[in-house]
């Protein structure tokens, strides 16, 4: 990367949303431009032909082949670095495996975050299912041992997210956090679902005021700002 | 709902980044770490540099290093006070990080971890050079400090390094080669103590050789990092980093 394309040049990054739901897309194309730098250029798209949300490794084996067409195609059309916008990292290390750019995932961000600002986390979830994903990488990652708890909320994700009201869910997950800080001995918090940030402020503030000063993981930013700052160094995976 | 304490920084303001060189000051030093942390600062940051006074030499022995200690975390301190939004430790030992997290609430960025925590999610096998025999230890340690001892394949030394040399030493170039080609390393880090910017030069030379890896400076991705921090309005955590109690006593220098 030159001092002027650092400097000077949008940088662009195609965000993959992992649905055909055209209003889900279109919402997470606001909130990734939103918390871009003003030398980021955002492009979000979605799948052709993929179930609605991934729940389980039935709907990560139907979307992983639209996935990888999206990065292939965000190569093709010149983009510098490719995010694949949900938690389970669907896709990412299958990707990295052809791919000339960057391609990241918010899980593997959020961890690399939670590590450097602490030295134990905890990892909300919204179903079930996510202990197994979220175990699954902190064994690829060699993060295990940092990972104190993966408590897992009971609320209707969909519904809130739909709804742009996230009290619910910051009630959720404030009960679970303490439970994870005071219990397990989590120093910061990532949460297992993305593109709320009024609910990451939220309860950030909530646990300071209760005494717990610590980072809450918002997966959308943090991916982003990896992201960025791999363009920026000019480096990538290599596997 | 409880209104949010943090919110995104705002994109009018620049990022003031404070860049702690652990060092004395001198000015091929500075005017080389200026550079560096210009060309990799974005847009919306204002890096500047500052050293330690009568501070060791960059590629002091450890031992030398933590003598500077007091004054490296009271530096940060200052920083912190003059309005800085984050402070950096420009060296791949991270001295004085963890005080220094304690001690102020604005993020402290360490080389060292943040580079070799970041090679781990770009690559398995990861070798790190450097022309210091005693930093080969300290740099073991962070790895294991990091549960990363399974991704190092090899730690190599640059014999014969001149410090204030204008080229990328062949040696360095030689040993880089090596870690690819011998040791299976599929990303080098950089460990070099005087901000010499060759981190280019060697990946173009690998990739002539058909061993394209990455190649990762430190203080550059201390910045970045830095950088992003700040700008997700995040900090270290206060539960792993309380805030110490400050007790005075005979020498101590003014927190």
């Amino acid at each position: 990367m030159s001092e002027n394309q650092t400097r000077f040049q949008t940088m662009k990054i195609r965000v993959i949303v992992p649905t055909t739901a055209d209003e889900h897309i279109i919402a997470e194309q606001e909130k990734f431009q939103e918390i871009a730098r003003s030398d980021t250029e955002i492009s979000t798209v979605g799948l052709a032909c993929a179930p609605d949300t991934v729940e389980n490794d039935f709907d990560v084996a139907l979307s992983l082949p639209s996935i990888l067409d999206e990065v292939r195609k965000a190569e093709r059309e010149g983009m510098q670095a490719a995010i694949i916008d949900c938690m389970s990292d669907l896709g990412v290390q299958a990707a990295r495996r052809f791919s000339c750019i960057p391609v990241m995932g918010p899980a593997e961000a959020s961890m690399h975050y939670a590590t450097l600002l602490s030295h134990s986390f905890s990892i909300i979830g919204v179903i079930p299912k996510d202990r197994v994903f979220y175990t699954r990488l902190l064994r690829r990652f060699d993060l295990v041992d940092r990972c104190v708890s993966i408590p897992v909320v009971d609320v209707p994700i969909l519904e809130i997210l739909e709804s742009d009201d996230p009290t619910k869910l910051v009630d959720a997950c404030f009960d679970a956090s303490l439970k994870a800080i005071r219990e397990d001995g989590a120093a910061a918090i990532i949460l297992g679902f993305a593109g709320m940030p009024d609910a990451v402020s939220s309860l950030q503030g909530r646990l300071a005021d209760s005494g717990y000063d610590i980072p809450v993981i918002d997966p959308t930013l943090v991916t982003l700002k990896l992201a960025e700052c791999l363009v920026d160094l000019g480096v990538m995976h290599n596997d | 709902m409880t209104k949010p304490k943090k919110t995104l920084r705002q994109k009018e303001t620049k990022l003031k980044i404070r860049i702690l060189a652990p060092c004395s000051e001198d000015q091929s030093t500075l005017e080389r770490l200026q550079h560096q942390a210009t060309l990799i600062s974005h847009v919306d940051s204002n890096p500047s540099v500052v050293f330690l006074p009568e501070g060791p030499a960059l590629d002091a022995p450890v031992h030398e290093v933590i003598a500077f200690l007091p004054e490296l975390v009271h530096q940060i301190q200052a920083a912190e006070k003059a309005g800085a939004d984050a402070a950096v430790i420009a060296h791949y030992l991270d001295p004085g990080l963890d005080a220094a997290r304690e001690l102020v609430s604005i993020p402290v960025i360490g080389a060292g971890h943040t580079t070799f925590r970041l090679a781990a999610t770009l690559a398995r096998h990861i070798s790190v050079i450097t022309p210091v025999r005693s930093h080969l230890g300290p740099i073991e340690d962070i790895f294991a400090d990091e549960s990363l001892l399974n991704r190092l394949v090899s730690i190599k030394l640059i014999e014969g390094f001149q410090k204030d040399s204008k080229y990328c030493p062949r040696s360095l170039l030689e040993l880089a080669q090596e870690a690819v080609e011998i040791d299976g390393a599929r990303l080098i880090v950089l460990a070099l103590p005087d901000y010499n910017d060759w981190a280019d030069q060697v990946k173009e030379r690998l990739a002539i050789r058909g061993n394209p890896v990455p190649i990762l400076d430190p203080v550059k991705v201390a910045i970045k990092h830095a950088e992003n921090i700040v700008e997700m309005g995040m900090s270290q955590s206060k539960l792993t980093y309380p805030t110490p109690e400050i007790r005075i006593y005979d020498g101590c220098l003014d927190f």
